[in-house]
């Protein structure tokens, strides 16, 4: 088992009331697992991966990684488990503008403290698989949103996460754009990384192994259309 | 006129009258003080030059303020222009909220001007009156428009240029931290600050250099007793003051004197020399125990001896300084130059019995004036000549023993009040100039540090908020908060450097030319420069640091929304 939530609440006070994002939400995820959460906007697709990568707290229940109660870590353990397990590929791509494309895949090295030498060599393995070499010194503008994703998905990959969280990663691509993502996808599932994506689209969702449905912050098994 | 005034005490065409202009009477420092009190032009330029550049430094910093505050104004301006403003429209919209702002700063600053005249007075020790007329009303709504013109004219052009699309989709426009004219503006007032650290260091030091030089006298323990009676009638009370003094054991010694070092220039004496040159020297007439009480040492020759009845008449002691201006080399034995009858019988180590603005000057001391006054061709006196007691106590409390003092001298003299001053203090008050300066330019560059870091921190601000996606990315990625810090503040560091280069040459410049007007002054130690560049680096880097950690704390999440 790489993940477990167990009874998962969390909520925003508005007024006197509490708004629920999550609610009584239990989740279990295998290892190698590909997990597709759909779910319609507000539906708290985006907090729930928040919470499980890390980014974001939650107010009620438990959460083991790899059998670690990360309910029970302090911000240090958070962040140092985020940082050597847990990887993101965002809607907006979320690159860095002012670097190039080699200076963004090498970033989450650089906060790892990879020697020199190491990191040149796996950002340039990872350009290699991407097909990307040529594009190393061009910065983000200056790329397609399909490129640029690309080099998304290269940057959460190039830490070796052992979950890759994904927040409509084809959300702002079109769809032949979405298509080569997705089976980047696939083809990194198989190669053993466990992924969570958030989706709207039934199509990206058939990638999954599995796929549950959210609505208002809980599990639902009759998805509205 | 002169005839009139001293009736036959007028000598023929022994005095010339020359007019001065009348607006010159305050600011002419060369002639001595008339109905008004003389001010050195230089501290009144010191003072605009300090205001000025206080002022500059505000409206760059009203400057970074408006455009730093751009991040909550964009979404207006692009609702606005959504709404059909025009960009001129706008333009206007923001210069008119300028200067309302800078009207009601000056209507405020009238108001402080106003409280704030009393301590001001205080502080420059004068009496200025708040000026009430059209001169002065048109000055100030001159100095507003400028102002106004100055602050408001680029912000409005950079708010009112935002385009309503990119504006509106939460994006701000690119690369403004950036902009070269915010950051010369920084620069600008940093450099101010700096410079104004460290003149404030130097002046401060230059105060404690005065406090603390070996003046080569006494001046600790010393206390000035005057008698207020010309020379003929104090004699005798002085030494019975004396006399009854030397017998308490909290005196040290006891000189009279007819000029104490509380009342320099002494006598200026003049003569002709060989050459047909004039030559002046200082004199002092004084008593066999001067050289004592007041710590002087002797370098060649020896002191005036009361057993010797010779010296009275014929004797005379002068400093290193008077060898040297009159070139007498192996002084001691040698009569005075001119026809000054009096033969050398010891030489002095120079002491600075004036200020150190000037450098020693020759001086002649002798037991009697008369030796002296008989050849001299001309005279100059700045402080009435009357017999002055110095008395050197031996410690301890100084107003306790002044209680001493004062029952000694009733009982000699009861019917005489009881005048005194510490020399400590009289000298000190040589440099009332210079703490006022001190004072002025510490306030000054306090005030100056202060506007610098809100406008530093405004533009940090801005810039934090344009790199709050790539901050919150870098926190995903893994970057601890400190990494964060380093990259904002290095940015930073590099304008403080550039600041500190402005700041250097016209610190040092303004520095050196204060310097000047001292005999005696500090070196302009780099060390100075380094520690106020860096004082000023610590300060911009903790207000940085504090703003960046914050922003780097925060939840990455909220910054990387994008809905």
């Amino acid at each position: 088992m790489l993940l477990q939530l167990e009874n998962i609440y969390k909520w925003v006070q508005q007024g006197g009331n509490r708004i629920y994002l999550l609610k009584h939400l239990n989740l279990e995820v295998a290892e190698g697992e590909f997990l597709s959460v759909m779910g319609p906007s507000g539906s708290g697709k985006s907090t729930l991966l928040n919470v499980i990568g890390l980014l974001d707290n939650f107010d009620e229940g438990a959460y083991y990684f790899q059998g670690q109660a990360v309910h029970g870590m302090r911000d240090k353990q958070r962040a140092r488990l985020q940082k050597d397990h847990i990887s993101f590929v965002f809607q907006a791509y979320h690159l860095i503008d002012e670097l190039t494309v080699y200076e963004n895949i090498e970033t989450p090295l650089l906060y790892q403290k990879v020697p020199s030498p190491e990191r040149k060599a796996l950002v340039g393995d990872i350009l290699d698989r991407f097909n990307i070499v040529g594009k190393k010194d061009l910065f983000p503008s200056q790329l397609s949103g399909g490129q640029q994703q690309l080099v998304g998905v290269a940057r959460a990959l190039i830490s070796k996460p052992k979950l890759l969280l994904a927040d409509e990663p084809t959300g702002n691509l079109n769809s032949r754009q979405s298509k080569e993502i997705m089976d980047l996808f696939r083809e990194l599932n198989q190669d053993g990384t466990t992924i969570l994506q958030a989706t709207h689209s039934e199509f990206n969702a058939s990638y999954g192994s599995r796929i549950l449905h959210l609505l208002d912050g809980s599990w639902t098994d009759n998805p509205e259309l | 006129m002169m005839r009139k005034a001293l009736g036959e005490d007028y000598p023929e065409g022994g005095f010339d009258i020359y007019l001065q202009p009348i607006t010159d009477i305050h600011l002419n420092n060369e002639l001595p003080a008339g109905i008004q009190p003389i001010s050195d032009p230089k501290y009144s330029y010191i003072l605009a030059t300090v205001g000025l550049i206080i002022l500059l430094v505000a409206c760059a910093n009203f400057v970074l303020l408006s455009v730093g505050s751009s991040d909550s104004r964009s979404r207006e301006v692009g609702v606005r222009k959504v709404m059909g403003a025009q960009r001129p429209q706008l333009v206007r919209q923001f210069m008119g909220e300028a200067s309302l702002i800078t009207i009601i700063s000056v209507l405020m600053g009238l108001v402080i001007a106003f409280l704030l005249l009393a301590p001001f007075n205080a502080l420059i020790n004068r009496d200025l009156s708040y000026p009430l007329d059209i001169g002065f009303a048109v000055f100030t709504l001159l100095l507003a428009g400028v102002i106004a013109l100055l602050a408001g004219f680029y912000p409005a052009l950079v708010l009112s240029a935002f385009s309503p699309s990119r504006v509106l989709k939460g994006r701000l426009p690119a690369a403004g931290g950036r902009s070269l004219l915010r950051r010369s503006l920084v620069v600008g007032q940093f450099a101010a600050s700096i410079a104004l650290i460290i003149c404030a260091l130097f002046i401060g030091r230059q105060l404690r250099y005065f406090q603390n030089k070996d003046l080569g006298f006494e001046r600790d323990h010393i206390v000035v007793v005057s008698t207020n009676m010309n020379r003929q009638e104090g004699a005798p009370l002085a030494e019975r003051f004396q006399t009854a003094l030397q017998a308490r054991p909290e005196v040290a010694a006891v000189s009279v004197d007819l000029y104490s070092f509380a009342e320099t220039p002494w006598i200026t004496m003049g003569f002709t020399d060989e050459q047909s040159a004039y030559q002046s020297f200082q004199y002092n007439m004084v008593d066999p125990s001067f050289v004592e009480t007041m710590g002087l040492r002797v370098e060649s020759g020896r002191d005036f001896d009361p057993a010797i009845t010779a010296d009275a008449s014929q004797a005379a002691i002068v400093n290193e300084a008077f060898v040297r201006q009159f070139g007498l080399e192996d002084a001691v034995g040698k009569k005075l130059p001119g026809r000054f009858p009096s033969r050398i019988i010891g030489v002095l180590e120079d002491f600075n019995f004036e200020s150190l603005h000037s450098p020693v000057s020759p001086l002649v001391l002798t037991l009697q004036i008369d030796s002296m006054i008989r050849y001299t061709e001309n005279v100059g006196m700045a402080f009435a000549p009357q017999p002055r007691i110095s008395v050197r106590l031996t410690g301890g409390s100084l107003s306790g023993q002044v209680d001493m003092l004062e029952e000694v001298w009733k009982s000699v003299a009861p019917d005489q009040e009881f005048e005194h001053s510490f020399l400590e203090e009289s000298v000190a008050a040589r440099y009332r100039a210079e703490k006022r300066t001190s004072d002025i330019v510490n306030i000054a560059s306090a005030l100056s540090v202060f506007i610098a870091i809100l406008g530093l921190f405004a533009l940090v601000t801005l810039t934090l908020a344009q790199r709050r996606k790539e901050i919150g990315i870098r926190r995903v990625l893994g970057a601890p908060v400190a990494s964060i810090v380093r990259l904002i503040s290095l940015d930073y560091t590099r304008l403080i450097g550039l600041s500190a280069l402005v700041a250097f040459p016209a610190a040092w410049w303004f520095m050196r030319d204060w310097l000047q007007d001292f005999a005696y002054s500090i070196d302009l130690h780099w060390w100075i420069f380094a520690l106020a560049s860096l004082a000023a680096l610590a300060i911009a880097l903790l207000t940085i640091g504090i703003q960046s950690a914050r922003t780097a704390l925060s939840n990455p999440v909220e910054s990387l929304r994008t809905e």
